[in-house]
């Protein structure tokens, strides 16, 4: 083959001389090692990756059940046999010797960094046993604590008793995982709450929960709104707040299309970042300050005449009418009476109260009746009763008149003419899209932030199309399925609220007993009323003032329906046809749980007494670790931590468990832009090492051994030996069989009866088939498909009927959409804009592009392929599209089944109600607010440049607020910080958290004089890539980016050691000077900016500080989510002595006591 | 490059079978050779590394560790920007290097006058390799289609590539007493595959192809567009040709000049001639002092 002898005759010159050494015979020569054998005709098993949200495809090559490569999969639309080095690396992951691999008890009670905990070896059967002792004892307490209160126990009279848990009270908590399947997801979700418990949140809390609420509250769904396939589209791109090419390396393969397309990139961060080169203007920006920026291009916008009128006027309230005589603004209503709408169709809005708009006419009328040419869009005058009116567009005005360049350049650092230069850019190019991740949504303001931004992209016409968008890129793989799955405090599956009273229990059972009215598809049948404590609901009118019944009281009534069947629990009273006088009973746990910091602050003061981590890492990861890492050190209670490797968290733990990765379990997986994508399992788990699905399943099945899980309802039942009950299939006692299921896509005769008295037949079926654990998990996957609404459609029940946990092995039966692997697009929109919607399946309906009417659901003409193990790579030339064709895709239909607002209008939302401070009355909230804490140490609160009366904001429309450590006291007087309004009022730790405490805010007059933030590196995933050494070598240690002539001043160049010190805690690192940070002109004084990766930790091949240990944890006051990003922190040199410990153990952090 | 021009290989068993009969005459060899990278057939394949689309992720750098099983090093942060590891070595045959060109100036447009380059850089894979041309033991030769291979166990540890290559490429490792290097993942070339690092480069700032195509690519861009060309003429033509918007020198990578190895060697064996038959006994000495001593760089992590 390749070996010839030319090459040695070349050198034939020097021939005499090598015949006299004494070496091999040169015909010997052979190549090195070739890898063809044992990898290319090797078994390929299809994964997705464990990383970032992309939903890269994996090949695993497997040998004698051992994984020995991993390689992109060059079928996979979305990354084309593309990988980032983190996946690329995921050998190294799958098959560490650092892996758990058995359960392990401590011993040594002292917990702490510097503890040995003491680990000694035990099976799982001891290790489920002690948790589930532990569970029991704290549930026994519980159960006896609301025996106190009257509930669960039997009264004199049955409309007395009461059976329920209270979900924020139970002592049982949990952080699940953004990492698991979707099924390991959901059973997490479903075992806490049939347990009793909503104390269960997970890393979506500290990542994109502003997102939910913002872009929710705005268009109706908290999720990315196009897809990484859409990226070509765009005609200019802004990054702001997020790093694509570093933190989704993959994605960016598409981003680079636009660029061949001829789109512009803009990167706004306060680095210089991997990003920043390919973009076509750069613009350096203060952390937390966006708003002012969104504002600002909003404003310039409408000034220079490029704002999008005929969009505003058709797709948004921009043209309803406020009333403003009254403080909080309210959107003003009028009766609609027309038969028909503005179309000519049935005006379901007939009879009832909706928005008013002004017309052309000059009449106020219902928005329903009026042709969008025809609504007015800037105008401001008196009602009908003498009301002062404006409409949400003149308010808008009002606000963003306030951000001129000059102030958005005074606010955020940005020069004016860089401002300009941007603004002008991104308003003249059509569609433009914005990514963002963690830069934008990890504020005290990130909710308010993210609304800025959301009316920016609506002003601009840039919703609802391909190549527009907001494009909220999502950090772990399965963070959009974990939060579909509702691993969070506050809802259930599909974004369900939970019940909060008695009363809404009893209206349930009214609506049950009334034929279960309404439905979320648009047919609106059927029409029903029902009547309650003599108010009569009827479905399509009179409720709530809104059209059809799926508003939000009906959408949670089908979703608990949903539960109740999937689960067979009960929710309702009993007698069932007595609402009214029964006893009430949910098997569902009553109100809000505690949200992770607060999950944290409960367990460390003994509130919640058995803790699970479920493979997350906040000792490391969360806003303020250093009080977080005092939690657990001095927690009362149990903490039990269930990963794949032995990380911070882990080393503060009194169990942990080996844990496989997602490698070595069957499951879907929910990405970024929404597609469930399936991961076939590649090899078994090391060791004793088992599936989070085992995990759950086992969990239950031992938490019921030990009777500490008992649904209210069988503590019901036992309490009424003598009442009879109906039974189920199996003849066991259940509360109830009621007809009306199959409107809610439920149908009967896949279930089963319904009404099972608990729903152990599901798990000890899956616990059965977990042997194989794929039929397990597509078991679980079935049951999701039934459970949770948004996720119906992902599977398709087969010919024979899919009776699950009756009976029991039918699995392949149904058709598991995620596990398509179609890479054909069909014709029309499919092919237009590469949405590839026969791979893998995307909620909801298999809609690609969120909000977009023309991008069909789910078709039927679908063909399996089956996998092969080509490697080549197929691209096709740049795509190009034509220009012409983006503005011919219409925004959403109207009434859109997918548009899940309050109002139901399917208009989008430039005036949002739903940034009130949640529970919390907005008046005295803001009242409060400026009563008596200033918003930062030092300065007076002004509010002097609100646009709200008495300088309060306008709360439907975002304002500017400023970090809770602000630079400047100027701005902070003028932008109070919006992070006090939880921190200060909220709480229930309030007064009682160091994190919280007034003195633990730094000003620049103590010597805080230095902005702090933190971002994510390629080569490192979070807190778990640091066992990996090839990821370790390409960037080893903890270290934080500094100017040239800031170090110049701290007396340091690269290499150098530095204490980096904020008011809560500090840490030693060394510097990388660079000229991609620098200093930033804030109200005219310079500050200096320093930037820090977050993954570093005490544990690990690779060892660091815990950069978190400078971060604030104060949180926003809608979403709860941390504040990670703008500190104020101080530089100095670090000592011989801070350097040797350093250099000693490889970390060195503290909290500031 | 069409099949009716002399094979390259013919063309040298045919220049090697008179020259064996004439050992000394150099020049033919040199002339031979200049002539080669003309003479070329079949499909030399190339990576094109086009700057402009790195966005320094380094999963090249981890795929080659990944495909080719090699040991991380241990590294740590220091002045070379995020470059890390920072050389190659036996066991990093890839090293993205990283280049900040400028300082960031908020009222200049565009990206405010700061650059961040990043240059994914491996083995050239020369059409004439400096390498081959001066390994006393045949261990290095060049395949048609490209790699520049080599056999650990004829090395006899002389690092007379190591001295030879303008990039440094092949290094000697401590365990096995020979060099090593990127092989341009021949295997995966036999299979049909392209090379590991081009395969997962998310961006296609590597792409694989036929030499020819690659260079017609490249030099399009430059003809068209304010792009540099590395690769196409340095050290006679390498299977690396890159493109940047920043001239390549500036990233990091060395002036090197046109002339063919065979010219090289030229030079190289005058010298050889003054020395003589001492040259010869000194390397008779080689083998046995390159087993013996250390001098290895990076001591490879354990775990």
């Amino acid at each position: 083959m390749a070996f010839s002898r030319r090459e040695f005759l070349k050198i034939a010159g020097v021939a005499p001389i090598i015949s006299l050494l004494p070496f091999a015979p040169r015909a010997g020569a052979v190549a090195p090692p070739s890898r063809v054998a044992e990898v290319v005709h090797a078994k390929k098993i299809p994964t997705v990756c464990t990383f970032c949200a992309v939903g890269c495809g994996i090949i695993a090559t497997v040998a004698n059940g051992r994984v020995i490569d991993t390689e992109g999969d060059p079928y996979n639309p979305l990354n084309r046999g593309g990988l980032c080095p983190k996946g690329r690396a995921s050998l190294q992951l799958i098959n560490s010797p650092r892996r758990l691999t058995t359960p392990l008890m401590r011993t040594n009670p002292n917990k702490g960094i510097e503890e040995d905990p003491g680990w000694v070896p035990i099976d799982w059967d001891s290790a489920l046993n002690t948790i589930a002792d532990w569970c029991a004892s704290a549930v026994d307490d519980e159960v006896d604590r609301l025996k106190g209160l009257g509930v669960l126990k039997t009264q004199a009279s049955l409309s007395d008793e009461k059976y329920y848990f209270d979900g924020h009270e139970f002592p049982i908590g949990c952080i699940g995982s953004a990492v698991y399947n979707n099924e390991e997801a959901y059973l997490n979700r479903k075992l806490w709450t049939i347990m009793g418990s909503h104390n269960i949140d997970h890393c979506a809390r500290k990542c994109h929960a502003s997102t939910v609420v913002a872009l929710g509250g705005s268009f109706g769904f908290g999720a990315m709104t196009n897809h990484f396939l859409d990226m070509p589209y765009p005609k200019v791109i802004i990054h702001e707040g997020g790093n694509p090419a570093s933190a989704h390396p993959a994605a960016y393969r598409w981003i680079r299309k636009a660029k061949d397309n001829g789109a512009k990139i803009i990167v706004l961060d306060p680095r210089f970042s991997r990003s920043a080169t390919q973009a076509d203007i750069y613009g350096r920006i203060r952390v937390g300050t966006d708003t002012a920026f969104f504002l600002g291009v909003t404003k310039y916008a409408v000034d220079n005449d490029r704002h999008d009128e005929a969009f505003l006027k058709e797709n948004t309230n921009a043209p309803c009418l406020l009333r403003v005589d009254t403080y909080p603004y309210q959107l003003f209503t009028v009766d609609s009476t027309s038969a028909t709408d503005y179309t000519g169709e049935e005006n379901l809005w007939e009879g009832v109260k909706t928005y008013a708009v002004r017309t052309t006419g000059g009449e106020i009328k219902p928005w329903v009746e009026v042709l969008p040419g025809e609504r007015v869009l800037d105008w401001e005058g008196t009602g009908p009763g003498g009301e002062q009116l404006k409409t949400v567009f003149k308010v808008l005005k009002e606000v963003f008149d306030n951000y001129t360049a000059q102030e958005v350049s005074r606010i955020t650092g940005l020069s004016v003419s860089k401002f300009n230069e941007i603004a002008d850019t991104f308003t003249s190019l059509k569609p433009g899209t914005v990514t963002y991740a963690m830069g934008l949504t990890q504020h005290t303001n990130g909710a308010q932030l993210l609304r800025a931004l959301c009316i920016m992209q609506l002003v601009l016409g840039n919703m609802g199309k391909p190549g527009g968008g907001i494009n909220a890129i999502r950090g772990q793989n399965n963070v959009q399925g974990a939060t579909d799955m509702l691993v969070l405090c506050h809802l259930l599956p599909g974004y369900i609220p939970m019940p909060k009273s008695d009363a809404e229990v009893r209206e349930y059972q009214a609506w049950k007993d009334a034929g279960m009215a309404g439905d979320l598809s648009r047919t609106m049948t059927p029409r029903v009323s029902f009547a309650w404590k003599g108010v009569t609901y009827t479905a399509g009118t009179g409720y709530d003032n809104i059209w059809y019944m799926s508003t939000m009281t009906t959408r949670k009534f089908g979703g608990w329906r949903r539960y109740e069947r999937a689960w067979g629990i009960f929710v309702g009273t009993w007698p069932t046809d007595d609402p009214e006088n029964g006893a009430v009973i949910s098997d569902i746990p009553y109100n809000v749980g505690h949200f992770m910091i607060d999950q944290h602050r409960a367990f460390g003061r003994g509130k919640i007494k058995v803790h699970f981590e479920v493979g997350d890492n906040p000792v490391v990861t969360e806003g303020g670790a250093a009080s977080t890492y005092e939690e657990f050190v001095e927690a009362p209670g149990k903490l039990v931590v269930a990963d794949i490797w032995p990380t911070e968290t882990a080393h503060l733990a009194d169990i942990v468990l080996p844990m496989a990765s997602v490698y070595e379990s069957n499951g879907s997986v929910s990405n970024s832009p929404r597609w469930v994508q399936y991961r076939w399992k590649a090899s078994d788990a090391p060791g004793d090492s088992k599936s989070d699905l085992w995990f759950f399943i086992n969990l239950y099945r031992v938490l019921r051994q030990r009777g500490a899980l008992k649904l209210p309802s069988e503590l019901f039942m036992e309490n009424h030996p003598t009442e009879s009950f109906p039974t189920d299939d199996l003849g066991r006692k259940c509360l109830e069989y009621i007809p009306g299921d199959e409107i809610w896509g439920i149908a009967s005769d896949e279930l089963g009866k319904a009404g099972r008295p608990c729903s152990d037949l599901n798990w000890e079926w899956f616990a059965k088939s977990e042997q194989d654990n794929m039929i397990a998990s597509d078991q679980v996957y079935a049951e999701m498909n039934d459970a949770v609404g948004l996720y119906s459609g992902q599977y398709r029940h087969g010919h024979t009927g899919y009776k699950f946990a009756v009976h029991a092995h039918r699995s392949g039966a149904g058709e598991i959409l995620a596990k398509r692997r179609v890479t054909t697009l069909r014709n029309g929109i499919d092919n237009d804009w590469t949405m590839y919607k026969n791979w893998a399946w995307c909620w909801p309906k298999n809609m690609r592009v969120l909000y977009n009417k023309d991008d069909p659901g789910e078709k039927d003409d679908f063909t399996p392929v089956t996998f092969k193990t080509d490697n080549n790579k197929p691209w096709g030339e740049p795509l190009n599209y034509p220009a012409s064709r983006v503005t011919s895709f219409p925004f959403w239909r109207r009434g859109n089944t997918f548009f899940w607002g309050k109002d139901r209008t399917g208009l989008a939302r430039i005036w949002s109600q739903n940034l009130a401070v949640p529970g919390k009355d907005l008046t005295s909230t803001y009242d409060a607010w400026t009563g008596d804490k200033p918003t930062t140490p030092g300065a007076t609160f002004r509010g002097g440049k609100l646009k709200g009366p008495g300088g309060k904001p306008v709360i439907g429309i975002p304002e500017h607020f400023e970090p809770m450590e602000s630079p400047d006291s100027d701005l902070a007087s003028d932008y109070p910080c919006y992070g006090w309004l939880y921190t200060n009022r909220g709480s229930e730790y309030e007064g009682n958290d160091k994190l919280w405490e007034w003195g633990l805010v730094g000003t620049p007059e103590e010597g805080y004089d230095v902005i702090w933030g933190s971002f994510r590196l390629t080569e490192h995933h979070h807190t778990f890539t640091r066992n990996m050494t090839f990821l370790n070598e390409a960037q080893p240690e903890l270290f934080i980016e500094i100017s040239p002539d800031h170090a110049t001043e701290v007396g340091v160049v690269s290499g150098d050691y530095v204490k980096v010190e904020s008011k809560r805690g500090w840490v030693i690192c060394k510097v990388r000077v660079t000229d991609r940070v620098g200093k930033l002109s804030i109200n005219g004084t310079y500050y200096y900016e320093i930037m820090t990766p977050f993954h570093f930790g005490f544990k690990g091949i690779a060892k660091g500080s815990i950069a978190n240990f400078v971060s604030i944890g104060a949180v926003d006051p809608h979403a709860k989510i941390p504040e990670t990003k703008a500190c104020l922190c101080k530089v100095v040199i670090a000592t011989a002595e801070e350097i040797s410990k350093v250099e000693e153990q490889g970390f060195y952090q503290g909290g500031v006591e | 490059m069409t099949e009716k021009r002399m094979s390259r290989k013919n063309f040298l068993k045919a220049a090697g079978a008179s020259l064996l009969a004439a050992p000394f005459v150099v020049s033919g060899i040199a002339k031979a050779a200049e002539e080669s990278s003309e003479t070329l057939v079949g499909e030399p394949k190339a990576i094109l590394v086009d700057v402009r689309r790195c966005i320094g992720c380094k999963a090249c750098q981890v795929a080659c560790k990944a495909w080719n099983k090699l040991s991380a090093e241990k590294t740590e942060v220091s002045e070379a920007e995020y470059t890390n590891p920072p050389e190659f070595s036996s066991t990093t045959w890839k090293v993205v290097r990283f280049k900040e060109i400028g300082s960031y100036d908020s009222s200049v447009a565009g990206t405010g006058g700061l650059k961040w380059r990043m240059v994914s850089d491996q083995c050239k894979h020369c059409l004439d390799p400096y390498c081959v041309s001066v390994c006393p033991t045949g261990a290095l030769w060049k395949r048609k289609d490209g790699p520049v291979l080599y056999d650990v166990n004829l090395c006899i540890g002389c690092k007379y590539c190591i001295m030879a290559c303008p990039w440094h490429v092949p290094q000697f490792d401590e365990e096995i007493k020979a060099i090593r290097k990127c092989t341009f993942c021949f295997d995966r070339l036999d299979a049909g595959m392209e090379p590991a690092c081009v395969m997962t480069c998310p961006t296609d700032a590597l792409q694989f192809g036929d030499r020819g195509e690659i260079l017609e690519k490249a030099q399009d861009d430059v003809d068209n567009e304010d792009a540099y060309i590395y690769g196409k003429d340095e050290a006679g033509g390498t299977s690396l040709i890159f493109i940047s918007d920043v001239a390549l020198t500036e990233l990091g990578l060395p002036q090197v000049g046109r002339e063919t190895p065979a010219v090289f060697n030229f030079d190289m064996l005058r010298n050889v001639s003054i020395i003589g038959i001492v040259g010869a006994v000194a390397m008779g000495g080689l083998w046995v002092y390159s087993k013996r001593r250390a001098m290895g760089e990076g001591t490879e992590e354990e775990d």
